[in-house]
């Protein structure tokens, strides 16, 4: 019994091919991808970077597709990782201003054949586990996200926690950028919202998951916008989703009004004007925020009731002296003034959300679906018409805890 | 020499080794296609149910101290009846090891081995499996002691781990005009919990000493607490929506946990081992189960238990690559135990009622 | 005389030069101490080291022979306490009608500790070989067995195989008699039993089975007794070897028993209730019965806080499965599933790999092989150009290999972890057992990725759980799970909760400490 066994392991081993076995310097480890539309041509898109190599020779022979005409232009980050690394530890000395990856850039209708095609184009075996970021440009996202993102959640090796972005113009973009301390502007790009505790204009939490999870189930919501010039990334702001299609973009006010609202705000300051005076400037960095949403009904049209409370230090003023004048008497004028300032532009966010776009990026419906079951059932069918016309009253809350070093 | 024995610690991971199995991969996605959010709640009240029934189980073991499952029925219902109803669930066990190694080694397919063929992942398991089989039950005890803290262990940093992610919101709204479908769901929450039958296999091993009954009950609360929560976090991180697209939530689950810039960044290569050790247990569990059946059905001495273990490996190996539709495996693996424990449903009571009546006539 | 010669020779099926010496037990002694001296030169061949020295005692006629091994015995105990005494002294050497009288020679003339009467050759020269010597007195059918023995060794050093931080410094070495010295020193106990049994056909060993009556199990003794007994071969030299001849499984290649150099480790085994073996001529000991978390321990943990002890247990386990798994596991990952690594770890091996021609496993294996090769030369080089295999080893394996392109750097640092991680195992044939499952585990992970390695794992945990060490589970205490003894299993618990012997021993007394102090008094 145990020399048969031993004699079928060890049978199988060798039977066995290594089917999955490929050295981890034969793969093409995808950082990034970038989704553009095509034709047209995104904005400021000459062809050449498209098919052609820039001295002009014959474009590569283009991708036969067997159904549908090329709707998608994909371009993935390839990390060209012996120069990376050889530039970094200086052994190579100049060559330094070289970028370390390579951008590949195919048409086609369906991801999962332009992957494909990728691999006549590229001796490596295209690999997504380290994917970092998925940026999509306005135009695709304006067309739907759900249209062109199954590829992403079926295919096993996607990771959920992708991070995803709205590009401002052509997304292949922002790949080409090589930011200045980093090798790879997708490592950059998903690295960059952990600064979401310093500054509330970025927009959190909106990775691959999240947002199939919303898609799923059909709730509106917010995905970050990034721009690039030459070698300067920046995500702020965001892009108001609806129904799985960007319907406009979200000012970094309006982003940082959502992430009060939606229980996401993670810190960041807010700015006002000293009450009573001219030019003078007071700031508070927010430490704590929290928000609660209260749904009612009055005569079927829904109430919410939002209240958030908002904790923080006094950073800073400026251009008025308040040296030891930081009494209680103060602090509480500097509380009230703080509090109508959040209630203000979370108002305003949320008229144009309603008048505008219609977009309900609070999540509202979740609420009336949760705390509301009943009412929810009555008005599934009719939600959107329903939205605009929802009141919805914010009351903040501000508190100043600690004031630095100077009162 | 010594007399080997089972002990109670090995009662509670054995069962604990036979429920878990590769339904762990896939419970939530099961229960949510039923009852929506409120799926943990039928699987919560299945699994209550399942500890009533558990004890019919272990009463008919108790009654028969020196015998195990196949041995008793031959006696209660003679020679002939007697295999008539064993037949089915010797049938059933190479069955459900035969469709669960097929269904671990799809799930292993995607998640781990994309271009393996299935055949090998399942060949190589099976080897392993017979391997430990054949050492007798001590062994398999033995086994399961190790592999049970690794497993606890395991889910339950991955369920505290994934806890920062849960939007309990999207548990609610709880029982909300969703009655039905939390009654129409008990039955299938149930149904998971079937493999506590094993005690009425191993009871005859163990010390039979008086607390061995608290044992089996914890044996089948880990099992019951492990999937509700599992359901519960996994709603709470995918929603219901996500959730009901999802084909093995638990290793998507292990596969979004990442903590930001640290080694352990992804989880799932740890967790993946233990996945492949529970199913592994319940895999030799239930071939434990049908060479005890198949040899008492056929008579067969247990000198030649390896034979019985070569040909029903094979038969389990051929069963699982006749299908060739992924989804259609996971259809037949749902009807199989559901068939299965209506049937057990109806028979193991009335073995019991009829033993204690027979003992009740012969105390008189 | 002669005749008897030839009787002897023709008998084919009893030749008395064969090997086999049971058959001399038929002949006996003559009166004739000629007769008898030339006889056991013949069986002994006329060895040049047997010395005889031929005398007339006292001042009578008669006469009387010594005969011995000159390196085995004391030569001033047998000019002074022998000779000497028996051709001086007349006064006891006879009887009242003037002559000699062989018991009134043993009773009252040699002053020597151990004096037996001897009738049989085969009891005569298995003396002599032991380095007794034999006195024959002319017209007496029966001779004297005199221990004046002095066997030349080292003596008492240092463990050279399990050094230890604090504790006992002592080692044994080849001498029995010294390494039972070693341990009577230890236990004094009436209790502690030394039974001496000899094995080899022709080697004759004298192997001693140490054990404490009234704790080690009966049944445990008395089945060490038997597979002892029924060892039938020419030849042993050490314990380790007759251990091997007496486990369940020998075709395992994880240790069975415990070899051990140090008497303070044999004293604590036997007071769990374990079962000691020493050999003469060989300085290791044997412990029976072993389990894998027995081997894990190191009689350092038991002289440390038990935190520490217990943490630094924790890591040796590690570095267990770290000496097993490691190349098998880089392997897997990098080559199967590189989407488990950090991206700027995949990033970075990836870069130290670019140039490297070979794929990861055969640059496993040949390191693998590389370190098999080091480690044999530096057990095989003398000490003087030990210095040679570190420097070449070191330097031309590790760092040219590296510049050369031919490993990547990466490699060289998971095979020296995987190495130092197998010399933390505190036990030596346990870490060569590791050093040899190692390489299945690459092959495993070659073709199936992360699960071969699992599997290879599962498989091997039912190969612990069904192996079995004279009765006891591999795994004990951990599987099947005995929570009282596995207070010193993976941790070392302090002392206070192992008032109690292990249960998984079976000992007859199974009370160690008083159950004082901050343990449950109604635990008795």
């Amino acid at each position: 019994m145990k020399r048969l066994l031993l004699v079928l392991v060890i049978l199988i081993i060798p039977l066995a091919g290594c089917w999955d076995r490929v050295d981890i310097d034969m793969r093409g480890y995808v950082l990034g991808i970038a989704l553009d539309a095509y034709p047209p041509n995104p904005i400021g898109q000459n062809s050449s970077e498209f098919e052609a190599s820039p001295e002009e020779e014959e474009p590569l022979e283009r991708m036969e597709t067997h159904a549908g005409k090329p709707k998608y232009a994909m371009t993935v980050q390839l990390p060209m990782v012996k120069r990376a690394q050889n530039a970094s530890s200086g052994q190579m000395g100049g060559g330094s201003e070289g970028s370390s990856t390579w951008e590949i850039t195919q048409i086609g209708s369906s991801f999962m054949c332009m992957n494909r095609e990728m691999a006549t184009r590229t001796n490596l075996l295209m690999y997504y586990e380290h994917l970092q970021v998925i940026i999509i440009s306005d135009e695709i996202a304006k067309q739907g996200l759900e249209k062109v993102m199954d590829f992403f959640v079926r295919d096993p090796e996607m990771r959920r926690r992708v991070k995803i972005y709205i590009s401002k113009g052509e997304a292949k973009r922002i790949l080409d950028v090589i930011p200045r301390i980093e090798d790879y502007a997708s490592m950059y790009l998903s690295l960059l919202p952990l600064n979401a505790k310093k500054t509330s204009r970025m927009a959190t939490d909106t990775d691959l998951g999240e947002m199939i999870i919303n898609i799923h189930s059909g709730l509106d919501f917010v995905l970050p916008k990034v721009e690039a010039i030459k070698d300067e990334i920046k995500s702020s702001g965001g892009a108001a989703i609806k129904n799985g299609k960007m319907v406009g973009w979200l000012t970094e006010i309006e982003l940082e009004a959502v992430k009060l609202m939606r229980n996401l705000y993670r810190g960041g300051v807010l700015t006002i004007k000293t009450p009573g005076e001219e030019e003078g400037l007071n700031v508070l960095e927010i430490t704590k925020a929290k928000s609660t949403i209260k749904p009612s009904v009055k005569n079927n049209v829904p109430h919410f009731d939002i209240r958030i409370k908002v904790e923080g230090n006094y950073a800073e003023d400026v251009n008025i002296h308040t040296h030891g004048q930081l009494d209680m008497e103060y602090i509480k004028k500097l509380e009230k003034a703080f509090k109508k300032e959040i209630e203000t532009f979370c108002a305003q966010t949320i008229k144009r959300m309603q008048e505008e776009y219609g977009a309900d990026v609070l999540q509202l419906k979740k609420v009336l679906q949760t705390k509301t079951p009943a009412y929810w059932k009555k008005i599934a069918d009719h939600w959107d018409e329903i939205y605009p016309e929802a009141s919805i009253s914010i009351t903040a809350d501000v508190t100043v805890r600690l004031l630095g070093l100077e009162t | 020499m010594r007399v080997e024995r089972l002990s109670k610690v090995q009662v509670m991971t054995i069962t604990v080794g036979a429920i878990f199995g590769v339904d762990i991969l896939m419970v939530q996605h099961h229960m949510v296609k039923i009852a929506r959010q409120d799926g943990w709640i039928s699987l919560a009240i299945g699994g209550l149910l399942s500890i009533g029934f558990a004890f019919i189980y272990y009463l008919l073991a108790v009654l028969h101290p020196d015998l195990d499952m196949p041995e008793i029925k031959l006696k209660l219902c003679g020679p002939f009846l007697g295999r008539l109803l064993l037949f089915p669930t010797a049938l059933y066990a190479v069955l459900y090891a035969g469709l669960s190694a097929r269904i671990f080694a799809q799930a292993l397919k995607m998640f781990l081995l994309d271009r393996t063929p299935i055949y090998a992942i399942i060949a190589l398991m099976l080897v392993v499996v017979a391997y430990s089989v054949y050492k007798g039950i001590y062994v398999i005890g033995s086994i399961s002691d190790v592999i049970f803290p690794l497993c606890v262990f395991t889910v339950v940093s991955m369920l505290l781990l994934s806890f920062q992610q849960v939007d309990l919101d999207r548990l609610k709204p709880v029982l909300f005009e969703n009655m039905d479908n939390v009654i129409r769901g008990i039955f299938p929450g149930f149904r998971h919990f079937m493999g506590f039958g094993i005690i009425a296999y191993i009871y005859c091993h163990t010390y039979q000493a008086k607390g061995t009954y608290k044992w089996f009950i914890a044996g089948l609360l880990i099992p019951i607490a492990f999937y509700v929560l599992l359901t519960v976090v996994s709603i709470g991180v995918f929603s219901v929506g996500s959730l009901e697209g999802l084909i093995f939530p638990t290793l998507t689950l292990s596969k979004s946990i990442e903590f930001p810039a640290t080694f352990l960044e992804r989880l799932e290569s740890f967790t993946a081992v233990i996945w492949i050790a529970l199913v592994f247990e319940s895999l030799i569990v239930f071939f434990y189960i049908s060479i005890r059946d198949f040899s008492v059905l056929f008579g067969i001495s247990r000198k030649y238990d390896r034979y019985t273990i070569i040909v029903l490996i094979i038969a389990a190996y051929i069963i699982s690559l006749l299908e060739p539709h992924g989804i259609q495996v996971l259809n037949y693996f749902r009807i199989l135990v559901s068939t299965y424990t209506l049937y057990s449903l109806i028979i193991v009571p009335l073995l019991t009622g009829y033993a204690l009546l027979k003992r009740r006539r012969s105390k008189q | 005389m002669l005749s008897l010669l030839k009787k002897l020779a023709s008998s084919k099926k009893d030749r008395i030069y064969e090997g086999r010496t049971e058959h001399l037990k038929q002949f006996r002694l003559s009166a004739n101490i000629g007769d008898n001296t030339t006889r056991l030169l013949d069986i002994m061949n006329n060895s040049f080291d047997i010395k005889t020295r031929t005398f007339k005692i006292g001042r009578t006629n008669t006469r009387a022979a010594v005969i011995y091994i000159s390196e085995l015995v004391n030569d001033f105990i047998i000019n002074n306490n022998i000779i000497k005494s028996l051709i001086l002294e007349s006064t006891f050497v006879t009887d009242k009608n003037g002559k000699v009288d062989l018991d009134l020679i043993k009773d009252s003339m040699l002053s020597l500790a151990e004096v037996k009467e001897a009738e049989t050759f085969d009891e005569i020269v298995l003396g002599i070989m032991s380095g007794d010597t034999f006195l024959c007195i002319q017209g007496f059918a029966k001779g004297l067995l005199i221990s004046a023995r002095q066997y030349k060794g080292r003596t008492v050093g240092q463990p050279n195989l399990e050094p230890s931080v604090k504790g006992p410094q002592e080692a044994f070495v080849e001498m029995l008699s010294v390494n039972l010295g070693l341990i009577r020193r230890r236990i004094r106990d009436p209790n502690l039993t030394f039974e001496i049994h000899k094995l080899g056909r022709r080697t004759k060993a004298d192997v001693v089975l140490m054990y404490i009556k009234g704790i080690a199990h009966k049944d445990l003794i008395d089945k060490i007794r038997e597979k002892l007994l029924a060892i039938d071969i020419d030849r042993v030299t050490t314990a380790v070897e007759v251990s091997k001849l007496m486990i369940d499984k020998p075709n395992s290649i994880f240790p069975l028993v415990q070899v051990t150099e140090r008497p303070d480790r044999v004293v604590a085994a036997m007071n769990e209730g374990r079962v000691a073996m020493i050999i003469e001529g060989a300085p290791d000991g044997i412990i029976i019965p072993v389990t894998l978390p027995i081997l894990m321990q190191s009689p350092d943990d038991y002289f440390e806080s038990w935190l520490a002890a217990s943490v630094i247990r924790i890591t040796r386990y590690v570095c267990f499965f770290i000496s097993i798994l490691f190349p098998a596991i880089y392997i897997s990952t990098t080559s199967f599933h590189p989407g488990m690594l950090p991206t700027r770890l995949v990033l970075s091996i990836t870069a130290s790999r670019t140039g490297v021609p070979f794929p990861a496993v055969l640059e496993a294996l040949l390191m693998e092989f590389t370190l098999e090769i080091l480690q044999e030369a530096g057990i095989r080089l003398p000490r003087v150009v030990g210095q040679t295999v570190s420097i070449v080893g070191g330097l031309v394996i590790g760092q040219a290999a590296v510049q050369a392109g031919v490993v990547s750097p990466i490699m060289v640092i998971v095979i020296s972890i995987t190495a130092l991680s197998s010399f933390a195992i505190p036990d030596y044939s346990l870490s060569m057992a590791s050093r040899i499952i190692r390489i299945p585990f690459i092959l495993l992970a070659v073709t199936f990725g992360s699960f071969g390695i699992a599997m290879g794992l599962l498989f091997l945990l039912a190969y612990f759980s069904s192996l079995k060490s004279f009765g006891l589970s591999y795994l004990t205490p951990v599987a099947p799970f005995r929570p009282r003894d596995s207070r010193d299993a993976l941790i070392r618990g302090p002392l206070w909760s192992m008032h109690r012997r292990p249960e998984f021993l079976r000992p007859e007394d199974t009370q160690r400490q008083a159950p004082t102090g901050r343990s449950k008094p109604n635990e008795s």
